[in-house]
């Protein structure tokens, strides 16, 4: 009990977004490990926040530095970490101005016209430049060390999964007795949980802090006039003038880190230095989204720029928002007073942002769609594997065969990587973003994948070698034991492993499974239950489909059987017709396979049989929902 | 009847090669004998079987289609275990599919960690042959290419036109069997697919490595 109260309050302290954990531990709770998981977890965080607090460097380098005895590197290390301490303190005790809570992102733009910001950059302006010279000194050893470190620690992790894995595969285990196995397994999967959790817990900071020194970049960005040209000669832009301070470090040293050649280099090194002064520059960070944003980069960025700056104009003024005209294709109820969104966008996007303003977010979101076009931050390559996915994406509706629709989501794909190019670019985030298009304007779209990804983790399922992925997959194999033991049993016997299928269910998000009609439902379920709701929708379609698994007699019979939905959906050829048809300009013909090779009776009967199986499912949804809400 | 089970051969076919190349729409061909008009990125990986008689012998082939962007190269890892044969797509409209499969040939070896190195039964296939401009790469620079990678084998197709893709799986698992009988012993039908299913694991062979330490966890 001690520990959690101690706990609770280091929480508060260190002010981590500890979503997480909630929601890992909530689906911890369903099936049924309560309460050695928790404490487990917590006492995990707890250990964790402590040391966090002193280091905020990376959480990797956390997590080892406990077991491993001081090597030269990490006395060097301390060494350097010492001499941030005392100036992280003085910094503190300067800024004794009334700081104000601002715990979201949306809601640090949103706080338009702050007068004691600029004041707050004045007066610690020297400082500053201090404090970013000292840390850049360190970062770069730092950089190396937690490089290190990090794969020591995933090689960690790995060895924590590889033992509930081997188990599964070892021969002599299958000799074993089955109730057996299954015991153990069970016990392994508590164990790989909870070396999860905190895992996340750390992984997740070192995300918030590349966050952080994405928004700089769009400030940096957003205030320099000669966009593109500018950018192409200077090879890091963003490392060169925000971290290094005028009178310190040779410039050169820090540039032959991030050569635009090696791709996951630079994101390191900026990555690694930008964390670092998350403290002290987080407090500027809130004027980057401001209304003013000449005044307060002046004396933020760099003095050297000072004489450009002042004649820079911000890319849009924020007097005159551009509205546009609604360009949605869904036939759902509009809210008053907003274009943007449909009612259900509306509400999507209000559940993973308190205080969300549209005409501004669609001005930061243009900014970035501005530095997307920038080939270092960007590559050919992505984009180039983008429009091949697009051309990939839902091509059976018609809405997505327009060129203006596949331009859309080439923009927000490349403005996502922009936003986060630690993670990129991965398969499957394109069918994410074309589910939402249809009921979000552009911009709207873009930031709810931003909230999807930060606020629902979905990011995680496809950083580090799809870690999230194994997990969320790990999870579900509980539930299907639990509540279909009869398809756990078949799978067993047969040697299938749910993953061949769960893989592509998850890293699509169920988007090229359901039916673009059914998606909108899904959507607002788990905008309302999170994950939760992931989990029962999975379980409800084979709950569905349980009658003809159980008749299947090889795996690959079991695969089709199981992927059996989704080819419904994929022989429906006008799905568009419970939507508009696209009325934009330039809109093409639809392809001639478009033209159904079903005649148009077959077609509606087709319809409602797929309809009807769809609705069962849903049924069989609420129950789950319901079930995972009692325990 | 149960004898005539017994002779069942089962074979893992690997599928690899660039985004885009038209991996999955080959399989498609040849498992369902259509195009398949609607495209879509593998995501993951995906398989399927096809039961064929090949020199009187029914062989039953499980073929994996892999994902081909650059970042599910770590997921297709667990795919590559156990393959018998492997074929390697390029489209031949696409001259940087075609650089890129040295990378594809190094990662399969490296990753499927195949008894034989120097021998393991490759097939290159240039796909896309119907979309003739002129630009395509030719069959004489895909021919060197395979000569000095150790004499593998080249055939173009097109998934599109259907020309020569049964001739090109056929070929795939005629090599598979030479390998497997050099190799291995016919198992049972039960057996034997126990062995061919997959292990979707993360690092099993390191695991095994592991045993020792494990013990000593527990």
């Amino acid at each position: 009990m001690l520990q959690k109260t101690i706990n609770k309050e280091n929480f508060n302290n260190s002010n981590l977004p500890n979503s997480g954990l909630s929601t890992t531990d909530k689906s911890a709770r369903n099936s049924g490990l309560q309460l050695q998981l928790k404490q487990r977890a917590l006492q995990e965080n707890y250990r964790k926040s402590i040391i966090t607090r002193k280091n905020y460097s990376s959480a990797h380098s956390i997590d080892t530095s406990l077991e491993r005895k001081p090597t030269k590197k990490m006395q060097l290390r301390s060494q350097g970490r010492s001499s941030q301490i005392p100036l992280r303190k003085a910094k503190s005790a300067l800024s004794s101005k009334p700081k104000r809570e601002v715990p979201k992102r949306i809601s640090r733009m949103k706080s338009a016209g702050s007068n004691d910001n600029s004041g707050f950059t004045t007066n610690n302006k020297s400082l500053m430049s201090q404090l970013s010279f000292k840390k850049v000194k360190v970062s770069k050893k730092m950089l190396r060390e937690s490089l290190k470190t990090t794969n020591q620690c995933r090689k960690k992790t790995d060895k924590k999964k590889g033992l509930h894995y081997h188990l599964k595969t070892n021969k002599t285990a299958l000799s074993m007795s089955r109730t057996y196995i299954k015991k153990r397994q069970y016990e392994k999967v508590q164990k790989y949980y909870v070396s999860h959790v905190s895992y996340y817990q750390g992984h997740r900071k070192v995300r918030r802090g590349y966050r952080r020194s994405q928004l700089h970049l769009l400030n940096y960005h957003l205030n320099s006039e000669e966009h593109g040209k500018k950018k192409l000669s200077d090879p890091s832009p963003f490392t060169n003038k925000r971290v290094v301070s005028p009178n310190t470090v040779p410039k050169g040293e820090i540039m032959t880190d991030s050569t635009p050649g090696v791709r996951s280099k630079p994101i390191g090194s900026v990555l690694n230095i930008s964390i670092e002064n998350i403290d002290e520059e987080s407090k500027f960070e809130l004027s980057s989204e401001q209304a003013k944003p000449e005044e307060t980069s002046e004396e933020e960025v760099d003095p050297e720029g000072n004489k450009e700056r002042k004649e820079i104009k911000p890319l849009h003024s924020f007097n005159s928002p551009m509205k546009q005209p609604r360009n949605l294709f869904c036939n759902c109820p509009m809210e008053e007073g907003i274009s943007y969104v449909c009612t259900y966008g509306y509400k999507w996007i209000k559940s993973c942002f308190k205080n969300y303003d549209f005409d501004q977010n669609l001005e930061a979101y243009n900014a970035l769609v501005e530095i997307s076009n920038n080939k270092e931050i960007v590559d050919e390559a992505t984009t180039s594997q983008i429009q091949k996915d697009l051309v990939r994406t839902f091509q059976k509706i018609d809405i997505f065969v327009t060129d203006d629709m596949k331009d859309k989501l080439l923009r927000v794909l490349k403005a996502l990587v922009a936003y986060d190019p630690y993670s990129g670019y991965t398969q499957g985030i394109n069918f994410i973003t074309a589910a939402l298009v249809v009921h979000c304007e552009e911009s709207v779209t873009f930031w709810l994948c931003t909230g999807l990804f930060e606020k629902y983790e979905i990011r995680d399922l496809y950083s580090n070698q799809f870690e999230g992925m194994h997990t969320r997959i790990d999870h579900f194999k509980v539930y299907l034991q639990k509540y279909l033991p009869q398809i756990h049993a078949k799978f067993e016997e047969a040697c299938f492993q749910p993953e061949i299928y769960m893989m592509n269910w998850i890293l699509t998000f169920m988007c090229s499974y359901i039916p673009l009609k059914w998606l909108t439902k899904y959507f607002d379920e788990f905008f309302k239950h999170g994950w939760d709701s992931f989990h029962a929708i999975c379980l409800s379609i084979h709950d569905f489909l349980q009658p003809t698994i159980l008749k299947c007699e090889d795996i690959g019979e079991m695969k089709d059987c199981v992927n059996k939905m989704k080819e419904n959906r994929d022989t429906i050829t006008k799905e568009s017709h419970f939507f508009k048809k696209a009325d934009i300009e330039g809109s093409q013909e639809p392809a001639s396979f478009f033209t159904s090779t079903r005649s148009s009776s077959d077609f509606t009967a087709f319809q409602r049989t797929r309809d009807e199986d769809w609705e069962a499912i849903f049924d069989f949804y609420e129950t789950y929902i319901e079930r995972f809400g009692d325990k | 009847m149960e004898k005539k089970k017994n002779k069942k051969v089962f074979l893992k076919v690997v599928i690899i090669g660039d985004s885009g190349v038209g991996k999955t729409s080959l399989i498609h061909r040849y498992t369902s004998t259509r195009f398949l008009q609607d495209f879509k990125p593998t995501i993951g990986a995906e398989f399927s079987n096809k039961e064929v008689v090949i020199n009187g012998k029914t062989v039953v082939a499980q073929i994996w289609d892999t994902a081909g962007q650059e970042r599910y190269q770590s997921l297709g890892i667990s795919f590559y275990r156990g393959a018998d044969c492997c074929g390697i797509v390029f489209d031949r409209s696409d001259h940087s599919s075609f650089e890129n499969l040295d990378t594809w040939k190094n990662a399969f070896l490296k990753h499927g960690a195949p008894k034989e190195e120097g021998t393991f039964p490759f097939l290159v296939i240039g796909n896309k042959s119907d979309l003739d401009d002129g630009s395509l790469v030719k069959e004489r620079d895909a021919q060197q290419w395979c000569a000095d990678n150790g004499n593998l084998e080249y055939i173009e197709t097109s998934a599109k036109d259907n020309t020569s893709v049964e001739e090109a799986f056929t070929k795939l698992i005629e090599k598979g069997m030479e390998r497997e009988k050099v190799n291995l012993v016919e198992l049972p039908d039960r057996m034997s697919q126990k062995n061919k299913t997959v292990n979707l694991q993360r690092d099993v062979a390191k695991d095994v490595n592991r045993k020792p330490q494990k013990k000593k966890c527990c």
